[in-house]
Protein backbone atom coordinates (compact mmCIF):
# COMPACT_ATOMS: atom_id res chain seq x y z
CA UNK A 1 0.00 0.00 0.00
CA UNK A 2 1.15 3.47 -0.85
CA UNK A 3 2.28 5.14 2.41
CA UNK A 4 0.42 8.33 1.45
CA UNK A 5 -2.83 6.34 1.36
CA UNK A 6 -2.03 4.23 4.40
CA UNK A 7 -1.45 7.06 6.87
CA UNK A 8 -4.88 8.76 6.47
CA UNK A 9 -6.71 5.41 6.78
CA UNK A 10 -4.88 4.47 9.95
CA UNK A 11 -5.36 8.01 11.23
CA UNK A 12 -9.09 7.74 10.58
CA UNK A 13 -9.20 4.46 12.43
CA UNK A 14 -7.45 5.91 15.46
CA UNK A 15 -9.59 9.04 15.38
CA UNK A 16 -12.72 6.89 15.34
CA UNK A 17 -11.48 4.94 18.36
CA UNK A 18 -10.54 8.09 20.28
CA UNK A 19 -13.58 10.20 19.44
CA UNK A 20 -16.17 7.72 20.53
CA UNK A 21 -17.73 7.66 17.07
CA UNK A 22 -20.46 9.78 15.53
CA UNK A 23 -23.80 9.68 17.30
CA UNK A 24 -27.11 11.36 16.75
CA UNK A 25 -26.47 13.47 19.86
CA UNK A 26 -23.39 14.93 18.21
CA UNK A 27 -25.39 15.93 15.19
CA UNK A 28 -28.22 17.44 17.19
CA UNK A 29 -25.85 19.66 19.11
CA UNK A 30 -23.91 21.03 16.18
CA UNK A 31 -24.62 24.46 14.83
CA UNK A 32 -26.52 24.66 11.56
CA UNK A 33 -24.28 25.57 8.64
CA UNK A 34 -25.97 28.95 8.20
CA UNK A 35 -24.77 30.20 11.58
CA UNK A 36 -21.49 32.09 11.66
CA UNK A 37 -19.54 31.31 14.81
CA UNK A 38 -17.98 34.05 16.91
CA UNK A 39 -14.56 32.85 15.72
CA UNK A 40 -15.62 33.09 12.08
CA UNK A 41 -16.96 36.61 12.54
CA UNK A 42 -13.75 37.60 14.34
CA UNK A 43 -11.63 36.16 11.54
CA UNK A 44 -13.70 37.85 8.83
CA UNK A 45 -13.54 41.17 10.63
CA UNK A 46 -9.79 40.87 11.15
CA UNK A 47 -8.99 39.95 7.55
CA UNK A 48 -11.23 42.64 6.11
CA UNK A 49 -9.87 45.16 8.58
CA UNK A 50 -6.30 44.32 7.62
CA UNK A 51 -7.17 44.83 3.97
CA UNK A 52 -8.50 48.25 4.93
CA UNK A 53 -5.45 49.05 7.03
CA UNK A 54 -7.34 48.97 10.32
CA UNK A 55 -5.39 47.91 13.40
CA UNK A 56 -6.97 44.74 14.93
CA UNK A 57 -7.57 46.29 18.35
CA UNK A 58 -8.26 49.83 17.24
CA UNK A 59 -11.40 51.43 18.67
CA UNK A 60 -13.73 52.54 15.92
CA UNK A 61 -14.54 56.21 16.13
CA UNK A 62 -17.08 58.23 14.21
CA UNK A 63 -15.27 60.04 11.44
CA UNK A 64 -13.32 56.95 10.63
CA UNK A 65 -14.35 53.40 9.75
CA UNK A 66 -16.80 51.20 11.66
CA UNK A 67 -17.37 47.49 11.28
CA UNK A 68 -21.05 46.93 10.51
CA UNK A 69 -21.81 43.27 9.82
CA UNK A 70 -20.87 40.01 8.13
CA UNK A 71 -23.16 38.25 5.63
CA UNK A 72 -22.69 34.56 4.94
CA UNK A 73 -22.67 34.08 1.16
CA UNK A 74 -24.27 31.20 -0.73
CA UNK A 75 -21.48 28.83 -1.73
CA UNK A 76 -20.63 25.20 -2.19
CA UNK A 77 -20.53 23.03 0.93
CA UNK A 78 -16.75 22.95 0.75
CA UNK A 79 -16.55 26.74 0.87
CA UNK A 80 -17.16 29.28 3.61
CA UNK A 81 -17.42 32.74 2.07
CA UNK A 82 -18.61 35.94 3.71
CA UNK A 83 -19.12 39.59 2.87
CA UNK A 84 -17.88 42.01 5.50
CA UNK A 85 -19.45 45.46 5.61
CA UNK A 86 -17.62 48.52 6.93
CA UNK A 87 -18.81 52.10 6.89
CA UNK A 88 -16.45 55.03 6.38
CA UNK A 89 -17.79 58.37 7.57
CA UNK A 90 -15.54 60.33 5.28
CA UNK A 91 -17.30 60.32 1.93
CA UNK A 92 -20.34 58.34 3.21
CA UNK A 93 -18.82 55.13 1.91
CA UNK A 94 -19.77 51.49 2.44
CA UNK A 95 -16.94 49.01 1.94
CA UNK A 96 -17.70 45.43 0.94
CA UNK A 97 -14.94 42.92 1.55
CA UNK A 98 -15.42 39.34 0.37
CA UNK A 99 -13.48 36.88 2.52
CA UNK A 100 -12.77 33.18 2.11
CA UNK A 101 -12.78 31.91 5.70
CA UNK A 102 -11.30 28.50 4.83
CA UNK A 103 -8.37 29.95 2.89
CA UNK A 104 -8.20 32.95 5.25
CA UNK A 105 -7.88 35.38 2.41
CA UNK A 106 -9.59 38.46 1.06
CA UNK A 107 -11.08 37.83 -2.37
CA UNK A 108 -12.29 41.30 -3.29
CA UNK A 109 -13.02 44.74 -1.96
CA UNK A 110 -15.51 47.28 -3.33
CA UNK A 111 -16.63 50.72 -2.22
CA UNK A 112 -20.12 52.19 -2.71
CA UNK A 113 -21.09 55.81 -2.04
CA UNK A 114 -24.35 56.73 -0.29
CA UNK A 115 -25.29 53.05 -0.02
CA UNK A 116 -28.06 51.95 2.39
CA UNK A 117 -26.10 50.60 5.30
CA UNK A 118 -27.02 49.21 8.70
CA UNK A 119 -25.82 50.91 11.86
CA UNK A 120 -23.08 49.21 13.84
CA UNK A 121 -24.02 48.31 17.43
CA UNK A 122 -21.67 50.98 18.72
CA UNK A 123 -23.43 53.56 16.53
CA UNK A 124 -26.81 52.50 17.87
CA UNK A 125 -25.47 52.93 21.40
CA UNK A 126 -24.01 56.33 20.54
CA UNK A 127 -27.32 57.48 19.06
CA UNK A 128 -29.19 56.39 22.18
CA UNK A 129 -26.67 58.06 24.45
CA UNK A 130 -26.88 61.36 22.58
CA UNK A 131 -30.68 61.24 22.46
CA UNK A 132 -31.03 60.44 26.15
CA UNK A 133 -28.73 63.31 27.04
CA UNK A 134 -30.64 65.86 25.00
CA UNK A 135 -32.55 68.26 27.23
CA UNK A 136 -35.42 68.47 24.74
CA UNK A 137 -35.86 64.70 24.73
CA UNK A 138 -35.57 64.21 28.50
CA UNK A 139 -39.07 65.50 29.39
CA UNK A 140 -40.61 63.11 26.87
CA UNK A 141 -38.83 60.18 28.46
CA UNK A 142 -40.21 61.04 31.89
CA UNK A 143 -43.89 60.48 31.03
CA UNK A 144 -45.02 56.85 31.15
CA UNK A 145 -42.71 54.04 30.12
CA UNK A 146 -40.78 55.13 27.07
CA UNK A 147 -38.49 52.83 25.15
CA UNK A 148 -36.23 53.94 22.34
CA UNK A 149 -35.54 52.05 19.10
CA UNK A 150 -33.04 53.04 16.46
CA UNK A 151 -33.27 52.63 12.71
CA UNK A 152 -30.98 54.11 10.07
CA UNK A 153 -32.34 56.81 7.81
CA UNK A 154 -30.70 58.30 4.74
CA UNK A 155 -31.27 61.75 3.35
CA UNK A 156 -31.00 61.25 -0.35
CA UNK A 157 -31.47 64.73 -1.82
CA UNK A 158 -28.11 66.26 -2.62
CA UNK A 159 -29.17 69.68 -1.30
CA UNK A 160 -30.34 68.40 2.09
CA UNK A 161 -28.22 69.46 5.07
CA UNK A 162 -28.10 65.81 6.20
CA UNK A 163 -27.18 64.43 2.78
CA UNK A 164 -24.14 62.17 3.07
CA UNK A 165 -24.40 62.08 6.88
CA UNK A 166 -24.77 59.03 9.06
CA UNK A 167 -28.19 59.52 10.65
CA UNK A 168 -30.16 57.44 13.14
CA UNK A 169 -33.88 57.88 13.70
CA UNK A 170 -34.63 57.25 17.36
CA UNK A 171 -38.20 56.00 17.57
CA UNK A 172 -39.98 56.73 20.85
CA UNK A 173 -42.44 54.16 22.05
CA UNK A 174 -44.58 55.03 25.05
CA UNK A 175 -46.47 52.21 26.74
CA UNK A 176 -46.37 50.12 23.57
CA UNK A 177 -47.35 52.84 21.09
CA UNK A 178 -45.08 54.94 18.91
CA UNK A 179 -45.17 58.69 19.42
CA UNK A 180 -45.95 60.86 16.43
CA UNK A 181 -43.91 63.67 17.97
CA UNK A 182 -41.21 64.60 18.60
CA UNK A 183 -39.27 63.04 15.74
CA UNK A 184 -35.73 62.51 16.98
CA UNK A 185 -32.83 62.22 14.55
CA UNK A 186 -29.26 61.77 15.69
CA UNK A 187 -26.69 62.96 13.17
CA UNK A 188 -23.77 60.71 14.04
CA UNK A 189 -21.50 62.52 11.59
CA UNK A 190 -21.79 65.81 13.47
CA UNK A 191 -22.85 64.23 16.79
CA UNK A 192 -25.94 66.38 17.06
CA UNK A 193 -29.55 65.65 17.96
CA UNK A 194 -32.23 67.09 15.68
CA UNK A 195 -35.85 67.34 16.79
CA UNK A 196 -38.89 67.81 14.61
CA UNK A 197 -42.27 68.37 16.19
CA UNK B 1 5.74 -7.42 4.83
CA UNK B 2 1.96 -7.47 4.65
CA UNK B 3 0.39 -7.64 1.25
CA UNK B 4 -1.68 -4.66 0.02
CA UNK B 5 -5.07 -6.37 0.49
CA UNK B 6 -4.20 -7.56 3.99
CA UNK B 7 -3.20 -4.04 4.91
CA UNK B 8 -6.49 -2.68 3.57
CA UNK B 9 -8.43 -5.32 5.51
CA UNK B 10 -6.60 -4.46 8.71
CA UNK B 11 -7.17 -0.73 8.34
CA UNK B 12 -10.83 -1.22 7.46
CA UNK B 13 -11.27 -3.50 10.46
CA UNK B 14 -9.83 -0.91 12.77
CA UNK B 15 -12.19 1.76 11.35
CA UNK B 16 -15.25 -0.45 11.92
CA UNK B 17 -14.04 -1.36 15.41
CA UNK B 18 -13.49 2.27 16.24
CA UNK B 19 -16.96 3.34 15.11
CA UNK B 20 -18.56 0.43 16.95
CA UNK B 21 -16.67 1.13 20.15
CA UNK B 22 -17.56 4.79 19.96
CA UNK B 23 -21.23 4.07 19.45
CA UNK B 24 -21.23 1.69 22.43
CA UNK B 25 -19.56 4.28 24.65
CA UNK B 26 -22.15 6.94 23.82
CA UNK B 27 -25.27 4.76 23.81
CA UNK B 28 -24.92 2.25 26.66
CA UNK B 29 -28.62 1.36 26.67
CA UNK B 30 -28.61 0.11 23.08
CA UNK B 31 -26.93 -2.95 21.68
CA UNK B 32 -26.07 -1.94 18.13
CA UNK B 33 -24.74 -4.34 15.61
CA UNK B 34 -21.08 -3.65 14.92
CA UNK B 35 -21.89 -3.98 11.22
CA UNK B 36 -24.76 -1.50 11.22
CA UNK B 37 -23.91 1.72 9.42
CA UNK B 38 -24.42 4.88 11.46
CA UNK B 39 -27.59 6.74 10.54
CA UNK B 40 -27.22 9.22 7.69
CA UNK B 41 -26.54 12.69 9.01
CA UNK B 42 -29.51 14.90 8.17
CA UNK B 43 -28.96 18.64 8.20
CA UNK B 44 -30.79 20.25 11.09
CA UNK B 45 -32.33 22.74 8.67
CA UNK B 46 -33.77 20.11 6.35
CA UNK B 47 -37.51 19.57 6.00
CA UNK B 48 -38.90 16.72 3.93
CA UNK B 49 -42.62 16.66 3.25
CA UNK B 50 -44.50 13.99 1.34
CA UNK B 51 -47.86 14.65 -0.30
CA UNK B 52 -50.58 13.91 0.41
CA UNK B 53 -49.80 14.10 4.09
CA UNK B 54 -52.56 11.62 4.95
CA UNK B 55 -52.28 9.00 2.23
CA UNK B 56 -49.82 7.15 0.02
CA UNK B 57 -47.10 9.44 -1.27
CA UNK B 58 -47.52 11.00 -4.71
CA UNK B 59 -45.00 13.86 -4.64
CA UNK B 60 -42.54 15.30 -2.13
CA UNK B 61 -40.35 18.30 -1.33
CA UNK B 62 -37.00 18.45 0.41
CA UNK B 63 -36.14 21.95 1.62
CA UNK B 64 -33.03 23.41 3.26
CA UNK B 65 -33.88 26.65 5.01
CA UNK B 66 -31.65 29.17 6.78
CA UNK B 67 -31.99 32.31 8.85
CA UNK B 68 -29.82 35.37 9.35
CA UNK B 69 -30.12 38.93 10.52
CA UNK B 70 -30.84 41.17 7.58
CA UNK B 71 -32.20 38.64 5.12
CA UNK B 72 -34.40 36.86 7.64
CA UNK B 73 -35.63 33.52 6.30
CA UNK B 74 -33.83 32.24 3.19
CA UNK B 75 -33.63 28.98 1.26
CA UNK B 76 -30.37 27.16 0.66
CA UNK B 77 -32.02 24.80 -1.78
CA UNK B 78 -35.19 22.87 -2.60
CA UNK B 79 -35.64 19.55 -4.38
CA UNK B 80 -38.83 18.05 -5.79
CA UNK B 81 -39.83 14.44 -6.27
CA UNK B 82 -42.56 14.11 -8.91
CA UNK B 83 -43.26 10.43 -8.10
CA UNK B 84 -42.37 8.08 -5.22
CA UNK B 85 -39.68 6.17 -7.13
CA UNK B 86 -38.09 9.17 -8.79
CA UNK B 87 -34.88 10.82 -7.64
CA UNK B 88 -34.89 14.25 -6.10
CA UNK B 89 -34.71 16.96 -8.75
CA UNK B 90 -33.24 20.28 -7.67
CA UNK B 91 -35.43 23.28 -8.41
CA UNK B 92 -33.77 26.19 -6.62
CA UNK B 93 -30.57 26.99 -4.80
CA UNK B 94 -30.21 30.12 -2.68
CA UNK B 95 -33.42 32.16 -2.53
CA UNK B 96 -33.97 35.24 -0.46
CA UNK B 97 -35.84 38.49 -0.11
CA UNK B 98 -32.84 40.47 -1.24
CA UNK B 99 -34.26 43.88 -0.36
CA UNK B 100 -37.36 45.61 0.97
CA UNK B 101 -37.39 49.16 -0.34
CA UNK B 102 -39.88 51.55 1.29
CA UNK B 103 -39.99 55.05 -0.19
CA UNK B 104 -42.53 57.55 1.14
CA UNK B 105 -44.56 59.76 -1.16
CA UNK B 106 -43.07 63.03 0.11
CA UNK B 107 -39.63 61.86 -1.04
CA UNK B 108 -38.26 61.00 2.38
CA UNK B 109 -37.69 58.70 4.16
CA UNK B 110 -36.58 55.98 1.73
CA UNK B 111 -35.84 52.82 3.71
CA UNK B 112 -33.90 49.72 2.60
CA UNK B 113 -35.08 47.37 5.30
CA UNK B 114 -33.02 44.32 4.36
CA UNK B 115 -29.74 46.21 4.18
CA UNK B 116 -30.45 47.63 7.65
CA UNK B 117 -29.78 44.20 9.15
CA UNK B 118 -32.85 43.72 11.32
CA UNK B 119 -33.33 40.50 13.30
CA UNK B 120 -36.13 37.99 13.11
CA UNK B 121 -38.95 38.09 15.65
CA UNK B 122 -39.33 35.22 18.05
CA UNK B 123 -42.43 33.34 17.10
CA UNK B 124 -45.21 32.53 19.57
CA UNK B 125 -47.91 29.87 19.69
CA UNK B 126 -50.59 32.20 18.36
CA UNK B 127 -48.54 32.92 15.28
CA UNK B 128 -47.58 29.28 14.75
CA UNK B 129 -51.22 28.21 14.90
CA UNK B 130 -52.59 24.77 15.74
CA UNK B 131 -50.57 22.92 13.08
CA UNK B 132 -47.37 24.95 12.97
CA UNK B 133 -44.09 23.48 14.13
CA UNK B 134 -41.66 26.05 15.46
CA UNK B 135 -38.08 25.74 14.22
CA UNK B 136 -34.83 27.51 14.97
CA UNK B 137 -32.81 28.47 17.98
CA UNK B 138 -34.03 31.02 18.98
CA UNK B 139 -37.46 29.88 17.78
CA UNK B 140 -38.24 32.11 14.81
CA UNK B 141 -39.40 29.91 11.92
CA UNK B 142 -42.77 28.20 11.52
CA UNK B 143 -43.22 25.09 9.40
CA UNK B 144 -46.67 23.77 8.62
CA UNK B 145 -48.69 21.86 6.05
CA UNK B 146 -51.72 23.77 4.77
CA UNK B 147 -54.75 22.81 2.79
CA UNK B 148 -54.61 24.99 -0.31
CA UNK B 149 -58.16 24.51 -1.43
CA UNK B 150 -59.08 22.96 -4.73
CA UNK B 151 -56.18 21.81 -6.86
CA UNK B 152 -58.46 20.99 -9.79
CA UNK B 153 -61.99 20.02 -10.75
CA UNK B 154 -62.20 17.52 -13.60
CA UNK B 155 -65.24 16.92 -15.76
CA UNK B 156 -64.75 13.16 -15.55
CA UNK B 157 -63.11 12.34 -12.25
CA UNK B 158 -64.18 15.17 -10.06
CA UNK B 159 -62.08 17.46 -7.90
CA UNK B 160 -59.18 17.22 -5.50
CA UNK B 161 -57.89 19.47 -2.79
CA UNK B 162 -54.22 20.41 -2.73
CA UNK B 163 -51.70 20.88 0.05
CA UNK B 164 -48.55 22.82 0.59
CA UNK B 165 -45.65 22.91 2.97
CA UNK B 166 -45.11 26.44 4.26
CA UNK B 167 -42.11 27.95 6.00
CA UNK B 168 -42.38 31.48 7.33
CA UNK B 169 -40.59 33.91 9.63
CA UNK B 170 -41.04 37.58 10.49
CA UNK B 171 -38.45 40.32 10.19
CA UNK B 172 -38.45 42.83 13.06
CA UNK B 173 -37.90 46.09 11.13
CA UNK B 174 -38.38 48.63 13.92
CA UNK B 175 -42.01 49.76 13.64
CA UNK B 176 -42.68 47.39 10.73
CA UNK B 177 -42.84 43.62 10.34
CA UNK B 178 -42.20 41.64 7.19
CA UNK B 179 -43.50 38.09 7.04
CA UNK B 180 -41.29 36.15 4.64
CA UNK B 181 -42.99 33.00 3.44
CA UNK B 182 -42.06 30.16 1.11
CA UNK B 183 -44.66 27.58 0.08
CA UNK B 184 -44.01 24.22 -1.56
CA UNK B 185 -47.10 22.82 -3.19
CA UNK B 186 -47.89 19.21 -3.91
CA UNK B 187 -48.06 20.04 -7.65
CA UNK B 188 -44.47 21.31 -7.77
CA UNK B 189 -45.21 25.04 -7.42
CA UNK B 190 -43.08 27.17 -5.09
CA UNK B 191 -44.77 30.30 -3.76
CA UNK B 192 -42.72 33.32 -2.71
CA UNK B 193 -44.54 35.81 -0.52
CA UNK B 194 -43.73 38.79 1.65
CA UNK B 195 -46.36 40.36 3.83
CA UNK B 196 -46.04 43.89 5.23
CA UNK B 197 -47.62 44.62 8.58
CA UNK B 198 -46.90 46.50 11.82
CA UNK B 199 -47.22 50.12 12.91
CA UNK B 200 -47.34 52.99 10.48
CA UNK B 201 -44.22 55.14 10.65
CA UNK B 202 -44.27 57.70 13.46
CA UNK B 203 -45.23 61.23 12.27
CA UNK B 204 -46.08 59.83 8.80
CA UNK B 205 -48.96 57.66 9.91
CA UNK B 206 -51.19 58.78 7.06
CA UNK B 207 -48.62 59.17 4.31
CA UNK B 208 -48.71 56.78 1.35
CA UNK B 209 -45.66 54.72 0.61
CA UNK B 210 -44.50 51.62 -1.23
CA UNK B 211 -43.24 48.25 -0.08
CA UNK B 212 -41.00 46.85 -2.80
CA UNK B 213 -40.26 43.19 -2.08
CA UNK B 214 -37.19 42.49 -4.20
CA UNK B 215 -36.23 38.84 -4.57
CA UNK B 216 -33.13 36.91 -5.55
CA UNK B 217 -33.92 33.40 -6.82
CA UNK B 218 -31.19 31.02 -7.91
CA UNK B 219 -33.24 28.73 -10.12
CA UNK B 220 -31.48 25.39 -10.61
CA UNK B 221 -33.70 23.19 -12.78
CA UNK B 222 -32.18 19.73 -12.33
CA UNK B 223 -29.05 21.37 -10.95
CA UNK B 224 -27.28 24.65 -11.59
CA UNK B 225 -25.87 23.81 -15.03
CA UNK B 226 -27.59 24.13 -18.42
CA UNK B 227 -30.25 26.58 -17.29
CA UNK B 228 -31.57 29.19 -19.73
CA UNK B 229 -34.00 32.04 -19.18
CA UNK B 230 -36.75 32.69 -21.70
CA UNK B 231 -39.55 35.25 -21.86
CA UNK B 232 -43.06 34.17 -22.79
CA UNK B 233 -45.40 36.84 -24.13
CA UNK B 234 -48.96 36.75 -25.31
CA UNK B 235 -49.39 38.90 -28.44
CA UNK B 236 -52.75 40.06 -29.76
CA UNK B 237 -53.70 41.00 -32.42
CA UNK B 238 -51.27 39.44 -34.85
CA UNK B 239 -50.84 41.19 -38.20
CA UNK B 240 -53.96 41.85 -40.18
CA UNK B 241 -55.88 38.97 -38.64
CA UNK B 242 -57.33 41.00 -35.77
CA UNK B 243 -58.85 37.97 -34.04
CA UNK B 244 -55.59 36.02 -33.97
CA UNK B 245 -53.17 35.83 -31.07
CA UNK B 246 -49.89 34.05 -30.52
CA UNK B 247 -47.30 33.34 -27.83
CA UNK B 248 -43.71 34.38 -28.27
CA UNK B 249 -40.92 32.42 -26.60
CA UNK B 250 -37.63 34.28 -26.80
CA UNK B 251 -34.37 34.46 -24.84
CA UNK B 252 -34.48 36.96 -21.97
CA UNK B 253 -32.79 40.20 -23.05
CA UNK B 254 -31.41 38.51 -26.12
CA UNK B 255 -29.78 35.79 -24.01
CA UNK B 256 -27.62 38.22 -22.04
CA UNK B 257 -27.64 39.55 -18.47
CA UNK B 258 -29.95 42.51 -18.10
CA UNK B 259 -33.56 43.39 -17.37
CA UNK B 260 -37.08 43.12 -18.79
CA UNK B 261 -40.38 44.66 -17.73
CA UNK B 262 -43.77 43.17 -17.05
CA UNK B 263 -46.41 44.14 -19.59
CA UNK B 264 -50.01 43.51 -18.50
CA UNK B 265 -51.09 43.30 -22.15
CA UNK B 266 -48.54 40.56 -22.81
CA UNK B 267 -48.96 38.57 -19.59
CA UNK B 268 -45.18 38.52 -19.34
CA UNK B 269 -43.76 35.34 -17.81
CA UNK B 270 -40.23 34.06 -17.46
CA UNK B 271 -39.37 30.42 -18.02
CA UNK B 272 -36.15 28.92 -16.69
CA UNK B 273 -35.51 25.67 -18.53
CA UNK B 274 -32.93 22.93 -18.62
CA UNK B 275 -32.53 21.72 -22.16
CA UNK B 276 -30.80 18.52 -20.99
CA UNK B 277 -33.70 17.41 -18.80
CA UNK B 278 -36.71 16.35 -20.81
CA UNK B 279 -40.05 14.74 -20.08
CA UNK B 280 -41.93 12.06 -21.96
CA UNK B 281 -42.95 14.54 -24.69
CA UNK B 282 -39.29 15.43 -25.12
CA UNK B 283 -40.01 18.90 -23.78
CA UNK B 284 -37.34 20.61 -21.64
CA UNK B 285 -38.13 20.78 -17.94
CA UNK B 286 -38.72 24.32 -16.75
CA UNK B 287 -40.06 26.37 -13.89
CA UNK B 288 -41.98 29.54 -14.85
CA UNK B 289 -42.01 32.81 -12.92
CA UNK B 290 -45.72 33.56 -12.62
CA UNK B 291 -46.21 37.22 -11.61
CA UNK B 292 -49.00 38.06 -9.15
CA UNK B 293 -48.77 41.80 -9.38
CA UNK B 294 -50.45 44.82 -7.82
CA UNK B 295 -48.53 47.02 -10.29
CA UNK B 296 -45.09 47.96 -11.54
CA UNK B 297 -43.09 50.08 -9.10
CA UNK B 298 -40.70 52.70 -10.46
CA UNK B 299 -38.71 54.97 -8.18
CA UNK B 300 -36.68 57.98 -9.20
CA UNK B 301 -34.73 58.97 -6.13
CA UNK B 302 -30.95 58.73 -6.01
CA UNK B 303 -28.88 56.55 -8.33
CA UNK B 304 -29.10 53.48 -6.10
CA UNK B 305 -32.82 53.23 -6.99
CA UNK B 306 -32.04 52.28 -10.57
CA UNK B 307 -32.55 48.66 -9.53
CA UNK B 308 -36.26 49.42 -8.91
CA UNK B 309 -36.90 50.64 -12.45
CA UNK B 310 -37.38 47.19 -13.96
CA UNK B 311 -39.46 44.19 -12.95
CA UNK B 312 -37.14 41.30 -13.80
CA UNK B 313 -33.38 41.05 -13.89
CA UNK B 314 -31.28 38.00 -14.75
CA UNK B 315 -27.63 37.43 -13.94
CA UNK B 316 -25.20 34.58 -13.97
CA UNK B 317 -24.78 33.06 -10.53
CA UNK B 318 -21.58 34.65 -9.24
CA UNK B 319 -20.14 34.47 -5.77
CA UNK B 320 -20.99 37.41 -3.56
CA UNK B 321 -23.79 38.82 -5.69
CA UNK B 322 -26.74 38.89 -3.33
CA UNK B 323 -27.49 42.63 -3.06
CA UNK B 324 -30.41 43.91 -5.13
CA UNK B 325 -29.19 47.51 -5.07
CA UNK B 326 -26.08 46.47 -6.98
CA UNK B 327 -27.97 44.85 -9.87
CA UNK B 328 -27.06 47.50 -12.45
CA UNK B 329 -23.40 46.73 -11.72
CA UNK B 330 -23.94 42.97 -11.77
CA UNK B 331 -25.37 43.08 -15.31
CA UNK B 332 -22.87 45.60 -16.66
CA UNK B 333 -20.86 43.00 -18.58
CA UNK B 334 -23.97 41.47 -20.17
CA UNK B 335 -22.68 37.92 -19.79
CA UNK B 336 -24.63 35.04 -21.45
CA UNK B 337 -27.55 33.57 -19.52
CA UNK B 338 -28.23 30.57 -21.73
CA UNK B 339 -27.10 27.06 -20.72
CA UNK B 340 -25.43 28.23 -17.56
CA UNK B 341 -26.11 28.81 -13.84
CA UNK B 342 -28.56 31.71 -13.64
CA UNK B 343 -30.18 33.89 -11.00
CA UNK B 344 -33.56 35.55 -11.49
CA UNK B 345 -34.35 38.77 -9.63
CA UNK B 346 -38.02 39.68 -9.28
CA UNK B 347 -39.67 42.89 -8.10
CA UNK B 348 -42.98 42.42 -6.24
CA UNK B 349 -44.25 45.76 -5.04
CA UNK B 350 -47.25 46.83 -3.00
CA UNK B 351 -48.68 50.30 -2.55
CA UNK B 352 -49.73 51.14 0.98
CA UNK B 353 -52.23 53.97 1.09
CA UNK B 354 -53.01 54.26 4.81
CA UNK B 355 -56.56 53.79 5.98
CA UNK B 356 -58.42 54.00 9.26
CA UNK B 357 -58.07 50.24 9.63
CA UNK B 358 -54.30 50.78 10.14
CA UNK B 359 -54.87 52.39 13.52
CA UNK B 360 -55.87 55.57 15.28
CA UNK B 361 -54.24 58.59 16.87
CA UNK B 362 -54.65 58.79 20.61
CA UNK B 363 -53.09 62.05 21.68
CA UNK B 364 -49.56 61.92 20.31
CA UNK B 365 -49.54 58.12 20.11
CA UNK B 366 -50.59 55.92 17.23
CA UNK B 367 -52.38 52.74 18.25
CA UNK B 368 -53.34 49.84 16.02
CA UNK B 369 -51.77 47.58 13.43
CA UNK B 370 -51.71 47.48 9.66
CA UNK B 371 -53.19 44.24 8.41
CA UNK B 372 -50.89 42.11 6.28
CA UNK B 373 -50.54 43.15 2.65
CA UNK B 374 -49.08 40.33 0.56
CA UNK B 375 -46.89 40.55 -2.52
CA UNK B 376 -45.06 37.81 -4.37
CA UNK B 377 -44.95 35.42 -7.26
CA UNK B 378 -45.07 31.71 -8.03
CA UNK B 379 -42.51 29.42 -9.57
CA UNK B 380 -44.55 26.87 -11.52
CA UNK B 381 -43.35 23.69 -13.24
CA UNK B 382 -43.63 23.36 -17.02
CA UNK B 383 -43.02 20.00 -18.70
CA UNK B 384 -41.62 18.58 -15.48
CA UNK B 385 -44.38 15.99 -15.17
CA UNK B 386 -45.35 13.60 -17.96
CA UNK B 387 -49.02 14.01 -17.14
CA UNK B 388 -51.34 15.98 -14.86
CA UNK B 389 -49.93 15.90 -11.34
CA UNK B 390 -52.02 14.32 -8.58
CA UNK B 391 -54.50 13.04 -11.16
CA UNK B 392 -56.00 9.59 -10.49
Amino acid sequence: MDPIVRIPILGLALAALLSGGCTSADRDERQPNFVLSADEIRLAKTLAGQALGIEPNAQSRPGHVVFVKVDLLPAADSERLVMVHHYRYEGDQTIFTMVDLRAKEVLSQEVEMHYPTALAPEEVERALTLARADERVLPVLQIGTVTMEVRPIQFSKAGDSLFGHRVAHVLLNRDGNYLAAPVVYVDLTSETVILQN
Amino acid sequence: MLSRWKMSLLAGGIVVLGLWAGARAQQPDKEPSPFQAPPQAKPVNEVIQEFPSNDQMRTAWKVHWATSTGFGLTLQGAWFKRAPKEKWMQVVGDCRLSEMFVPYHSGSPRFWDISYNFSLCKVNKNEAGPHGKVLGNPPNVVCEVRDRGLAYVDTGKGGRRGQKLVLFATLDAANYRYVIEYGFQDDGVITFRVGSTGRNYGSREWEGHMHNGLWRVDVNVDGPANNSVLVMEHMEPVGEQRANAKTIHRPFNGGREGFEDWDPLKFTMLSIQNDKKRNIRNQPAAWDVMPLRHGNARHYGPDNEECTRHDFWVTQNRTGEIYYVKLPKYVAKAEPIMNTDVVVWVSTAGHHEPRSEDGEMKGTSFEGVTQLMWCGFDLRPRNVFDRSPLYP
